[in-house]
This record gives C-alpha cells, structure tokens and sequence, in this order.
C-alpha cells in the first residue's frame, strides 16, 4: 500500500509539473496576442484598408502593402501548388522505393527546413542581380520556393494515408491508374492535401527575410510585377524600426492583421480536416 | 496421433472412449452372465444381469449428450467427426446388446419350473462361447483401433449364423419329439435368436470401427449363413 | 494404430478434373525478392463451382489468390514463373491487357474498400470503365448489382450518400456489388469476412452461394468451418506447396493427407 500511495504523490507531482509548463507557454502565448490586439487594434480602421503607407509623420493604411502581399502570395501558390500535388504524388505514387525517389524526398526535406534568408539569397542572385533591380516576380518565386516543399510533403505523407488496399481495389476492377489518382486516390486525400495548401499559406504570408531581398519595398502603390512592392513583413520591419510614432502604430496595425489572417487560414485548415474525418 | 492444440478436446474424446470401453466391458459381462444362469439356473445371477442393464441405458444416454454437445461446441473434422459419429453408433450397438442379455436374463426368471435336460442347453452354450469371443475381439479392435481384427470379426459371424440355424432345426426335432421340451425350447429358441443378434451388433461395431479408421463403409456383401427364415422340418409320425 | 493417411504427394482431385475447368494454375512458382514463395503449385478452377484456399498462416494461399488476377503486378519484386490459364490462354505472358484481365477477373479484398465517392457513383463508374451506357441502363445496372449483392433494400433510399457512411458488413457488400457491376467471369474472394460481425458473414455466405450460379469463384478463407460450408473444391496448402486438393465433403470428412487431417482438427503445433 505504501508504494501505491508513493506512486500516487508522484503521479501527482508529474501532473503539477506539466500543467505549470502548459501555464507558463499559454502565458506568453496569450502575452503576446494581448500585446498585438492592445497595440494594434488602436491602428485598425477603415483607412488602414484605403490608403498607403504614408511618410513620416502623417496617417495613411497598409493598402500597397496588403496588396503586394496578397499578390505575391496568390502567385507564389498558384505556380508552387500544382507543382508540390504532382511532385507529392510521384514520389509516393510512381517511384516506391526507387534510388531517385528516396534521393527526392530527402532533398525536399532539406528544403522543407531550410532557412527562408537562403532561398532570398537564392533568388537573389538569380532573378534580382540579373535584371539590376528588385521585382515582385522575384518576391512571387522566393515565396513559391518556400511554399512548395511544405504542399510536397503534405502531399506526400497525405497520399501515404490512403491504404493500400484501395489501390489495390482500383487495380482489381480494372483501372487504368491515372483514372484511380484522379478520381479515387485524390479524393480520398483531398482535404489534407487542402489543408497542406492552406498551411502553406500561412507560412508563407508571414516570410520577411526572402521578401528583403527580392521584392524589397515601395513606398507607393503599384501593380508593376517588374518593379518593388510594398508587402506587409517589409513594411512592418521597416516601421516598427523606426522612431515615428505613427509608423509604429502601423506596424502594430500590420503585425495584427496578419496574425489574424494566419488565424483565419488555420481555423478553415482545421475544418477542412474536420470534415474529412468526420466521414 | 498429434494432440489437439485445445487439449479440453483430446479430453473430450478421451471420455467417449472410456464410457465405450465401460459399456463394452458390461455388456460383454451381462451377455456370460445370462447364459451362465441359463444353464445352471441361476436366478439370482439373472436378477443381477437385469439390474446392472440399467447403468447400460444410462452410459448410452451420457454418451449421446456429450458427443451432442461436442460436435456444437468444436465442430469437429475428419477423424474427429468419424470418431464422435461412430461412437453414437456404437454405443447403440452396445445398448442393444445389454438389452439383448436382459431378455435372456428374463427368460431365465420365466423358466423357474419347466427347466428341461442340459442336452437342451449345450448348443446355446456353444454358440453364446463363439458369440462371446466375437464380442471380445471386436471391443479390444476398437480400444486399439486396429482394422485387421475388426475385419476377422466382420467375416467370422457366419460361423455363428450357421449355428443358429443348425440350432434351430435341433430344437424343433426336440420339440417335436416330446411336447414336454415345447416350453423349455421355445424359450431356449429366443435365447438362441437374441445371442446370434448379439452376434450381428458385434459385426456392426466392426463395420463402424472400419468407417471411424478409413472413412468408408465395408460395403461389400457380408457372408450370410441365416437360413433359419427359410428353414423346414417336416414333422415325422414317429 | 491404422491411419490411411500417408500420402505426401496431392493428385489433382478425380472430381475437379471431369467438371470443366475456367482457370488453370500449372507449374506456378512466386517469388518475392529473390525468396520462393509459391512452390511448383499446379490446380485447376472448376466453371462455376466456388474453390477455397485454406491453410496455416503464410502458406501461401493469398499470394495463390493474387497470381490469378496479376495483382502482383503491382509490386516491383514480385514475379512468377509458369503459366495461368484463363479459358485456355496464359495470363501470365507480358502481352497480357492487364486491365482487361481484371475486367474478367474481379477481387474482394479482407478490409472493405468503398470510393470515396456515392453509393451510386461507386458502382457507376466501374461500369463506365469498359462501356458506354446510357443514364437509364446505368441505373438499370447499378440497382441490379446492389441487388445481386442483396445490399438493394438497404440502400435504395441513399444512393447518394457517400459509400463510407454504410456499415461494415454493408461496405463489404457494396465491394461485391462494384466487382460484379463490370459483370466478371471469374470473383476472387481474399478474406472477405475477417472484418464482419456473424451476420454480415452469414449473409455474404449465401451471397457466395448464389453467386456461384454465374460465376467461378475462389475464396481464401481463414476460418475452415466456412470453407467447409461455402465451397465445393478446396485446396489445402502448406509452406508454399499445394498438399492436398480435393472435394470439400472428402477433405472434411476424410481426407488422404495427414497434413491436411492435422490442420482442420487442430492439431498443428
């Protein structure tokens, strides 16, 4: 009895220990988030939607930079989806076990983890030195760079799901297999394949490093693919760094509303999984 | 033979054949019991033959529900399937036999005043020594499962066939030749008829102890010598 | 003690051979890998009779299974060497249209396998794999497999529900009913029930039963006392060779083999 009420006082110990390390996290998660909405919900309003960045000392909104970030993102996952599905799909779907395969996979893993200032480097000198000027095309490809291991992997480990028995049943009666990826295999994964896009997004929508070196910034509004644009990271580094007031109050504004698109992407992420598993 | 993995079932089996080999062993002691009473008229001998038929009765019983239950509960295979199927089938052989003691046995109780000489006797005598040892082969074949003797058995019932028909003709002539031998030998016809179906049980047991062992049934024509239901003497003024 | 069980070498059963035979296995060896699995195994399929696969674990009567629809195929490091005859002409031959094979060959697996998709669409687009029908014979068709597979009644009401919200027992049928809308000559059965309660096994039992009126059919089965009750031929198979192929009332009730009495008494250890 004595080792029983022993083990009792330790169980409870170990109880205590985790939920205090579970207080103390939640503790400087909800610090910041307090942080982020009392500093920046005060900059949230309707010009923050309408105007641009404004120089120093005056008011104005995010609106360039929203966009930028909007378009670059948009680009970056319209080119590295597809992309990630297919490669996703042939690692696990075409080449079982093959030399070439186990060689992709890894160095999707490597790039999966890379730091995101390497592929700015990267595109740096590929997209940006060339041309002689900075571009939201180069800000779009770092993105998609960054996008794309993250959809690949999802699509594999996703596809890896699917049991094998029901290829195997596609095979049975007869499927050719591009009828059974498309119209089985694909649908059996769909909303983890989706929610792997949409976390996708959320990694992506807040990347800085690569953007400084590709897109870099601009002051005022343009669509101009060719040239710097303004994007949110940027410009809230830039902002929160400087000594004006109203641009801190900005950047708080900015940090906000990408934590709630971030927010808002892995709730509708959450879901789609939901869904999927509720079958 | 290998053991079941459930060894609950090898004792399962095991029991079957101990209530067999009990059934046996009584009915073959009943069956030389009768008979000994017959001929020393011993009455006392009789009622004990009488009573011990009942435990008879009830291994049959006991018998039949367990091998009911064994096959509900283990649907059993091949050899086991055969084993359990027989040992009903025997063990209905076995009841009949003791049954079959009995009535000699009864016979022996009815025929307290009109006992006739030994001559009368010595045949069914002598058929109930053959018919003893068929009963006594054919036990220890299926204790030890060997076909060879079962098959010995099968083919030597004619002998006694052939003796209950000779038998036969001989209690008619004593009948015929003093009507005071007509009770007596009436009855000793019935002991005759009862001993040569003992006879027939044994040649059963046989057949089943060869389907338990091979899975097929000894179909060929078993030699018959029973013409008694074709047998005649004429009657003789003498 | 007598035993009539002695004989190590399986004759092709005298029975099976005068019934005509749908597919033939001869001289059949698999390997995985470099590592033999399927050792010189040789037995016909008799036309609509149901033939059962049954021994210890890997014994090799699942891996017999998936040679006669090349599900092997899949596999890179699985091959086998011999010939299969279906109607006379080898399957195994690289020429061989392996989606026309398994149009004639179907395959139920242990584990229900519906498509993420609705119960019609689920047996619709085998279907429309091989033929072109017209949206009234399609429905013709579908409501005749879900019939077949006596699964009609119970889903006649939600065609368009999705094939996962059926139960397990329902699902397995629903596969059933998917492998006979492409109308199949021959069914492979894997283990169909393993994952089925006792009354979706006994009803997948007597689908089997009426099934067997169209089709050959070979069913592997764990469970012996079905294989006794559901086939007609059944081939007892150990470490990749085939012991023992016979009609199933004689392997049940006497078989010639020791191996085979042992395993269906449960006596192997």
């Amino acid at each position: 009895m004595a080792s029983y009420a022993r083990r009792q006082v330790g169980n409870r110990i170990a109880l205590g220990l985790s939920m205090v390390a579970t207080i103390v996290g939640l503790f400087f998660l909800a610090a910041i988030l307090f942080t982020l909405l009392y500093k920046g919900f005060s900059a949230i309003s309707p010009r923050i939607f309408a105007e641009n960045t404004p120089p120093p000392g005056s008011d104005g909104g995010l609106l360039n930079a929203i966009f930028g970030s909007l378009a670059m993102t948009i680009i970056a996952i319209v080119v590295a989806t597809p992309v990630g599905i297919l490669a996703g799909t042939y690692l696990v779907e075409y080449s079982r076990g093959s030399r070439l395969g186990e060689i992709a996979k890894f160095i999707n893993d490597i790039l999966l983890s890379a730091p995101s200032i390497i592929i700015g480097l990267f595109v740096y000198t590929i997209l940006v030195v060339p041309v002689g000027h900075f571009s939201a095309w180069a800000g779009a490809v770092a993105l998609g760079l960054i996008a794309l291991p993250v959809i690949n992997r999802t699509t594999q480990d996703m596809l890896g799901l699917v049991p094998n028995a029901l290829r195997e049943a596609t095979a049975a009666l007869g499927m050719p297999k591009w009828k059974a990826m498309t119209f089985v295999i694909y649908r059996a994964a769909r909303s983890g394949i989706l929610t792997g896009v949409l976390l996708a997004i959320a990694r992506v929508t807040g990347e800085t490093a690569p953007l400084l070196f590709t897109a870099l910034n601009n002051q005022f509004w343009s669509t101009d693919l060719g040239a710097p644009m303004a994007n949110l990271p940027v410009v809230i580094f830039q902002f929160a760094l400087s000594p004006y007031a109203d641009w801190q109050r900005l950047a708080w504004g900015g940090a906000l509303i990408i934590t709630v698109a971030i927010l808002a992407l892995n709730i509708v992420a959450r879901m789609l999984s939901n869904i999927g598993t509720s079958k | 033979m290998q053991e079941h993995i459930v060894a609950s079932f090898d004792e399962d089996l095991n029991s079957l054949s101990q209530k067999l080999a009990e059934m046996g062993g009584l009915a073959e002691q009943n069956v030389a019991d009768s008979v000994a009473a017959l001929v020393n008229r011993d009455t006392e001998k009789a009622q004990r033959v009488i009573a011990s038929d009942e435990r008879i009765d009830k291994l049959q019983r006991q018998l039949e529900d367990s091998a009911v239950l064994m096959i509900a509960r283990r649907q059993p295979m091949a050899r086991d399937l055969r084993e359990i199927v027989a040992a009903i089938h025997i063990a209905t052989d076995l009841e009949r036999v003791g049954d079959l003691a009995k009535n000699t046995a009864k016979r022996v109780m009815a025929l307290e005043a009109n006992y006739g000489s030994h001559r009368l006797v010595a045949g069914v005598e002598h058929m109930s020594e053959l018919c003893l040892a068929q009963l006594k082969d054919v036990l220890d074949a299926l204790a030890s499962r060997d076909l060879a003797s079962a098959r010995a058995v099968w083919e030597r019932d004619n002998e006694i066939d052939a003796m209950y028909t000779s038998l036969f003709r001989e209690l008619l002539t004593y009948m015929m030749e003093d009507p005071r031998n007509i009770t007596f030998c009436t009855h000793l016809l019935f002991c005759a008829k009862n001993i040569e179906r003992i006879g027939d049980h044994a040649t059963n047991i046989a057949e089943n102890l060869h389907y338990l062992v091979t899975g097929t049934a000894l179909t060929e024509a078993r030699p018959k010598q029973d013409a008694t239901s074709m047998t005649n003497v004429p009657y003789r003024e003498s | 003690m007598n035993d009539v069980s002695v004989n190590p070498v399986a004759a092709p059963a005298p029975a099976a051979a005068r019934e005509r035979s749908k597919m033939e296995v001869k001289d059949l060896r698999f390997y995985y890998g470099d590592s033999l699995a399927l050792k010189t195994v040789s037995l016909k399929l008799a036309e609509r009779k149901v033939t059962a696969f049954i021994g210890p674990s890997g014994c090799g009567k699942s891996t017999l299974l998936r040679v006669l629809n090349r599900m092997y195929d899949l596999y890179p490091h699985q091959r086998a060497e011999g010939e299969v005859l279906l109607d006379g002409k080898n399957i195994l031959s690289p020429a061989q249209d392996l989606n026309l094979l398994r149009s004639k060959v179907g395959m139920v697996f242990q584990k229900p396998t519906p498509f993420p998709m609705t119960i019609f669409d689920n047996i619709a687009f085998g279907i429309q794999l091989f033929e072109r029908v017209s949206k009234g014979e399609l429905s013709d068709r579908v409501e005749a497999a879900l019939t077949r597979a006596a699964l009609w009644g119970e889903v006649k009401d939600k065609l368009g529900a999705n094939g996962l919200s059926l139960s397990g027992g329902q699902q397995q049928r629903l596969c059933i009913a998917r492998t006979i809308a492409v109308r199949p000559e021959v069914v492979l059965l894997d283990e169909p029930c393993s994952a089925l309660d006792p009354i979706s096994t006994s009803k997948i039992e007597e689908l089997i039963d009426e099934l067997k009126a169209e089709y050959t059919i070979a069913i592997v089965t764990h469970n012996m006392q079905q294989a006794a009750r559901v086939s007609d031929y059944t081939a007892f198979m150990y470490l990749g060779s085939l012991i023992e192929f016979d009609d199933t009332d004689k392997i049940f009730t006497a078989p010639t083999d020791r191996r085979t009495q042992d395993y269906i008494t449960g006596r192997f250890g």
